[in-house]
Order: C-alpha cells, then sequence, then structure tokens
C-alpha cells in the first residue's frame, strides 16, 4: 500500500493551497480530485454548458450520470436529483474546483463578520456564533492568497475594510459604463463606492497575462489564463516540487482507522472504478461544504459511529451559502458596453450597521449578462413571453442594471446534509441528503438590500426599478460553507481553530465547511486564508515524519 | 412478448429505419412527428413570436428542441410526445380545431389558460400544463437566445436584435494567440479597440 504523508481531497480552492503548501515544505503529498482537470477548450464560451447556464451540459463536473443526490422538500418528501437539476447544489468538480470557472471576486470578510454573535446577539432559532479567529488572526493570510493568486483592485475609497499591512498587488481593471454610472450616483447620495477587488490580473503578474476583458467570464474557463485560480497558481506550483502527485477522477469513499482508532488514510476509487487504499499521516478534506461533509459522515467504524467529528451531531449542519438579492433598474440610454467582466463596482455600506438587521451584504453591479442569462429578469406586469417579452428584450438588453449583494445567512441548525440511507453513487457510495431552509431573519435583510439596490438604482437615472428577492429555500450553491463549523467547545462545533477535527487530530477540514458565517461576501478569499492558516499550523507541527499537533 | 408484437414491432424498426428518422416519413425532424412539429411550431411561434425579426420558428428552434431532446433534453422527451398531444385535445375539446388551425388571438388564449393550468384536467393526465408550458418556455428560449452552433439561433439573428455583437471578438482583438499557447501571449499595443 502506498503511504503519503499528507492525503487532500479535492484540488479547489482550500485543498490546492494546503497541497502546494505542505509539498513545499517537503512533505510527500497525494492531491486527489473527483473532476477533471478542465481547459478554456471544454466549454468553448459556450452560453448554454458553462457553470452558471448548465442547460446542455456541465462542462466542470461532475459527471451527470454518476453523482445523484437528494433533496427533502418543506413537506419532508424527497427526491432523486441530478447535477444540472435545480436544488443539486453544484459546486464545479475539476482541478481548480470553482476558482477555474468562478467571476473571482477577491474578497477579504470585514473584521465584524468574524463576530456575529458578539455584534447582533443569536437571532431566535439560529445558531449564529462568532469564530474562534479573528480578522487580525487572518490577515497575514488574506495578504498571501492576494499577492500568490494575484488580486488585482483598489481598496482606498473604502473605508469599511479592516487594517491592510499592504495594498493589492495589481491595480483595477478600467472602468466600465456601468460602474461609471453606479459610481457616480453612489457617491451623490454619500456611500463608498469601489472597484470590486478580482482575483484576475489587470496587468502581467506571476508569468500570466492580463484579462483581456471578453464577455466569457463568470461560469466560464479563462482563455488567457488572465483569472487567477488554484488550477494556474499553486497546484502547477505543487506538482514542480516533485513532492506532490496529482489524481484526476479519485473518487474519496471514506477515511480509515487503524487499530487504535487513529485515522490513517483513506479508501477511493481511481479513474477506471478500481478501490485504492493509501495510508497518510496527515488526511485533509476540501471537497466543499457538502461532499467534505459527507466524506466524514460515510467514514464510519467503531471509534467513529457516526461518522469522523460527529460525535455531537454538527457535522453537515448549518449548510449556508448566501441569498443574493438586489433590484434591476431600466434606462433610457444604453448601459451595455460589452466589456467583461462586467461586475466592476462595489459598496459595503450596507455590510453592517443596518438598524434592526443582524448583518447585510456588498452591493455590486451584475457580471456582464449573456442573452440567454436576461430572459428572467423583467418588471412585474410584464408576460414572460410573447410579442411584449420579446420587445422588452430587445428594447432594454442593452440598457439594463442590476445592482445585488450576498446576503450574510443567518445560519440554521436544521438546515443540513446527512447521507441518504439508500440513495448510493456509481461507487456505491451513499449520496449526499440535503434538506431544510433559509433563516427568516435572513430574507429581511436580503429585502432590505434590494431596497438599498434600488434607491441606487433610481440615483443612477433607472427609469423603472424592481426587486429580486430569492424564496425561503436551502442555500448552498458556489459560496456553501458551514457544515464543519469551527470553534473551541468540540460539543457546538466540529473542527478546532486551526481546522484540525475535534477527537481526530490528523485529520483535517479545509474549505468553506469550516466558516462560523459566511461574511456578506463572495467566500472565495476567505477559504484560501483559511488554507494558508491551516497550512501553516500543519507545518509548524510536523517533526519530519510525523504529525505531533494535538 | 408475444412472437406475432415482436414480428410487428421488429417490422415497424425497419420501416422507420428506412424513413427520415423516428418522426415519421412525412415528418423532416428526428423525434417529432408532422402533426407534432405543427402544434410545437404553432406554440413556439405564441412564446416567441414573429414580429419586426422572425420569432422561435424562424430561428429554427424546432431543429434545436429536436436534436437537444435526443441529447441534453433526452429526460422531457416523453413530456413532449404527451404535452403536445394534450396541447392538441385541448384545441379540440375547446374549440374543435387543431391548435395549429386557430387563429393566432385563439392560440394565445389557449396558452394563457395553459401557462395558468387552466385546461381540462382529463386530457392532460399526470402532465400539469403549467409545468409543460415551463418546460417549453425555458427550452425555446435556450434555443432562441443560445448560441447559434446548437442549432436554433439561426444565423444570431436573436443577438443581432438584440444589438450584440457578433461574432464576439471584444478582447481578442487585443491579443496575438501564438501557436505556443496561452502563456506565450502578449497583449497587442497601441491598438485601436472596434
Amino acid at each position: 500500500m502506498t503511504t503519503y504523508d499528507a492525503v487532500v481531497v479535492g484540488a479547489g480552492a482550500g485543498g490546492g493551497i494546503v497541497a502546494k503548501e505542505l509539498a513545499a515544505a517537503g512533505l510527500h503529498v497525494l492531491l486527489l480530485e473527483r473532476g477533471k482537470a478542465v481547459t478554456p477548450a471544454d466549454c468553448r464560451k459556450d452560453d448554454l454548458r458553462n457553470q452558471r447556464t448548465s442547460a446542455l451540459g456541465a462542462p466542470f463536473g461532475p459527471d451527470e450520470n454518476q453523482n445523484p443526490r437528494v433533496i427533502v422538500d418543506g413537506n419532508g418528501n424527497s427526491k432523486v436529483i441530478r447535477v444540472r437539476d435545480g436544488g443539486y447544489n453544484n459546486n464545479a468538480a475539476c482541478v481548480g474546483g470553482g476558482t477555474q470557472s468562478y467571476g473571482a471576486m477577491a474578497w477579504r470578510f470585514l473584521p465584524k463578520d468574524f463576530r456575529m454573535k458578539e455584534t447582533y446577539g443569536v437571532p431566535e432559532g439560529s445558531t449564529l456564533d462568532d469564530w474562534p479567529i479573528t480578522y487580525d488572526d487572518l490577515e497575514p493570510f488574506y495578504q498571501m492568497a492576494e499577492e500568490e493568486v494575484g488580486v488585482s483592485g483598489d481598496m482606498t475609497p473604502d473605508p469599511f475594510h479592516g487594517p491592510r499591512k499592504k495594498p493589492l498587488p495589481m491595480p483595477p481593471l478600467p472602468p466600465t459604463k456601468e460602474h461609471l454610472l453606479i459610481e457616480s450616483a453612489a457617491r451623490r447620495m454619500g456611500l463608498h463606492p469601489f472597484p470590486i477587488p478580482m482575483l484576475r490580473n489587470s496587468v502581467p503578474y506571476n508569468g500570466r497575462p492580463p484579462c483581456m476583458r471578453c464577455r466569457w467570464c463568470v461560469g466560464f474557463a479563462c482563455e488567457v489564463n488572465a483569472k487567477g485560480g488554484t488550477q494556474n497558481t499553486v497546484i502547477p506550483a505543487a506538482l514542480k516540487t516533485g513532492n506532490c502527485h496529482l489524481e484526476t477522477e479519485a473518487i474519496a469513499s471514506e477515511i480509515t482507522v487503524d487499530a487504535s482508532g487513529r485515522p490513517n488514510g483513506l479508501i477511493y476509487f481511481d479513474g477506471n472504478d478500481r478501490r485504492q487504499q493509501v495510508r497518510a499521516e496527515l488526511l485533509v478534506v476540501s471537497g466543499a461544504a457538502i461532499e467534505s461533509a459527507r466524506l466524514l459522515l460515510n467514514s464510519r467504524s467503531r471509534f467513529f459511529p457516526e461518522g469522523i467529528g460527529n460525535r455531537f451531531d454538527w457535522v453537515g449542519r448549518n449548510l449556508q451559502g448566501h441569498t443574493y438579492s438586489g433590484a434591476t433598474g431600466l434606462f433610457d440610454f444604453d448601459t451595455y458596453d460589452d466589456l467583461g467582466p462586467g461586475a466592476s463596482v462595489a459598496l459595503c455600506d450596507y455590510n453592517h450597521g443596518n438598524p434592526g438587521l443582524a448583518g447585510g451584504a456588498l452591493l455590486c453591479n451584475e457580471f456582464i449578462r449573456l442573452p440567454i442569462q436576461a430572459i428572467n429578469d423583467f418588471p412585474p406586469g410584464v408576460r414572460g413571453w410573447g410579442r411584449e417579452h420579446k420587445k422588452f428584450l430587445r428594447d432594454y438588453y442593452r440598457r439594463t442594471v442590476g445592482l445585488r449583494g450576498p446576503t450574510q445567512e443567518i445560519p440554521v441548525f436544521d438546515a443540513r446534509v446527512q447521507v441518504d440511507p439508500h440513495v448510493k453513487d456509481h461507487w456505491g457510495i451513499p449520496v449526499p441528503r440535503m434538506s431544510g431552509g433559509k433563516h427568516p431573519h435572513t430574507l429581511e435583510i436580503a429585502t432590505a438590500m434590494a431596497r438599498k439596490a434600488e434607491l441606487i438604482l433610481k440615483e443612477a437615472g433607472a427609469t423603472r426599478t424592481w426587486l429580486n428577492i430569492p424564496g425561503q429555500g436551502l442555500s448552498g450553491g458556489q459560496h456553501q460553507a458551514g457544515t464543519c463549523r469551527m470553534g473551541d467547545d468540540p460539543q457546538s462545533s466540529v473542527v478546532n481553530r486551526y481546522c484540525q477535527v475535534h477527537g481526530a487530530e490528523n485529520v483535517f477540514v479545509v474549505d468553506g465547511s469550516v466558516h462560523v458565517t459566511n461574511g456578506g461576501f463572495n467566500p472565495v478569499l476567505t477559504i484560501m486564508a483559511i488554507a494558508y492558516w491551516a497550512s501553516d499550523y500543519m507545518k509548524r507541527e510536523w517533526n519530519g515524519t510525523r504529525f505531533r499537533g494535538a | 412478448m408475444k412472437r406475432r408484437t415482436l414480428l410487428q414491432s421488429a417490422l415497424s424498426a425497419a420501416v422507420l429505419a428506412t424513413s427520415a428518422g423516428c418522426g415519421g416519413a412525412r415528418s423532416q425532424y428526428r423525434l417529432f412527428s408532422a402533426t407534432e412539429a405543427d402544434t410545437l411550431a404553432a406554440l413556439l411561434n405564441q412564446i416567441i413570436p414573429d414580429d419586426e425579426t422572425p420569432g422561435a420558428v424562424g430561428a429554427n428552434v424546432i431543429r434545436f428542441l429536436d436534436r437537444h431532446l435526443a441529447r441534453a433534453y433526452v429526460g422531457h422527451r416523453a413530456a413532449y410526445r404527451k404535452g403536445l398531444q394534450a396541447l392538441e385535445d385541448s384545441a379540440h375539446a375547446v374549440y374543435q380545431r387543431s391548435f395549429s388551425a386557430l387563429r393566432f388571438e385563439e392560440q394565445e388564449a389557449l396558452v394563457e389558460r395553459m401557462e395558468k393550468g387552466d385546461l381540462p384536467a382529463e386530457l392532460w393526465g399526470d402532465l400539469p400544463p403549467r409545468e409543460f408550458f415551463r418546460t417549453v418556455r425555458t427550452h425555446s428560449m435556450q434555443g432562441y437566445y443560445g448560441d447559434p452552433r446548437h442549432g436554433g439561433n439561426q444565423d444570431a439573428l436573436s443577438w443581432r436584435a438584440l444589438g450584440v455583437p457578433h461574432p464576439p471578438v471584444r478582447g481578442r482583438d487585443d491579443y496575438y494567440f501564438p501557436k505556443q499557447g496561452a502563456a506565450a501571449m502578449q497583449p497587442l499595443a497601441d491598438r485601436q479597440r472596434p
């Protein structure tokens, strides 16, 4: 049986960084990824086959026929669903994970985002809590992510962000028409707009060229590698050390334990569906909130009868994503300038300090909309088909601006991932079973955010506006988080401050799963920062052959 | 299966194999029969009608659906069969005529009722009319406003009507794409943007 120092499950934002940090420190690392290594040629700027619109296929994985999931609705009825169905909560399965096809917003959470309970108290029916670590703990690691993966932007007009030791390494891209429109309106209102920080080259950086500003950004792989993800930064660096072996199409099944109950390796299925077993001193689970919880729950033994880390029934709990709400405005002049990535201007005036609300969201303009993404956004009273709909799109496709934000969700204990007792995937592994919904206060915050967005659009000159507010259903998706909560108390969390599983010291969870709360921001830079933070601890506690940390 | 049925199905399979496709000898489509294609065309013309620019039928959305019901939409195939028949039956029940033979306004009224789920339930069985409407609306929008490479949106006519620059060259003009791949790319300096 092959033995590694560390096995990392999942080559996304978190796993890619851990693999590189450990390999560079001299550990022998096996990096497993259930998807394939995709290139821009695999999605070819196809507006019906990408991570945002998967009508004709999901090119960033996972395989559509081999990976069912089960979703339970509000009435307790369960349904088997596939990758392209609503409710699947797909996160890309490929080398780079979501970072291959994301929009690449590079937000640091705000200091208060780590102190939600202290700031607001606990809304009834919620498991809202503080993180065991602070913004200041993560600051140096945010900076590492910004420099190594590469972030462009300019935070100086934003007075709300936490203290930074250094400015972003690259300047922002030049503004779009929408940017100028929103920026000037927001300034007139006394708000503080600024360019969105992006994991995207605006100038040549780290051997990769700048963004060519094409229309196919969010949901697509970047044709020129200007968008930075783990697939074109840290993972190649990990492989270059010679210490890291990347195996794709490898489906993790369970973490194994030795006779004393210490986790000692992993069982997985390789690309030819053959069962493989490896031994490792360190086991790092980085499969994103749904799959990471699933792997822990499926790792049962007499030492861990309910799964690793699940002694107190917290694994899979508090599943959250973001409740995107906002407003759309129509203008009597062209606002479309065909300049990608489109999303360009943001403001953080409403992330906190909203009277009566436990949090808020950043607001920013939308990514450039392909025609297919515009078909369902029309004002109330317009029929969604026929002459009127067709004329509406023709008149307003180039004159529509969307302003939205990811409302920080109020965690709910019953929004959860379990493993289904009956349904198994292609390899015979029990699949995730998802149930629960959003906290009512989340929707109150989201509604307030949508109204704020509407006011800005009106100030910008919109002749007509309407709100977009999502429903009560379970949240997860690309921003999935929360299922292996970080905390000091083993009875109310799954991992400790270093992402180490309580009661299984050599197992780490490094991805959005550990987020206690998910910020009013796209979470990827925080996932990356936590990956550097956890790696730093693992390296410190590595004595050359063994992991000492307890 | 009885021997006689087996023979019959073997025979009909042979007949089908020699005709244009599964749609039958009269049909130019793989999946839709000529009657189904007529009903579908009338339905598509309600969802995305002709006006100053061609609608779904003129943009070849039927071909798009015919192609993708054998691929990514395959799970909806039975619903199309059933739904088109139920729509046709509903037209007969309400107007005593074929759906495709109704006046535009009559078709529109029937589609509005389908969208609301207000059609004779016994004709629709376990397929809710609302759900069928939503499916066809979504698919036809994908065919009409999606990339022409998939068989619909002929000549990118919807994109041109919306004012989306096509072919989509923005950005690429600023780059020189040598054969060595992305890593060797350099932006072209001082080039005028289109």
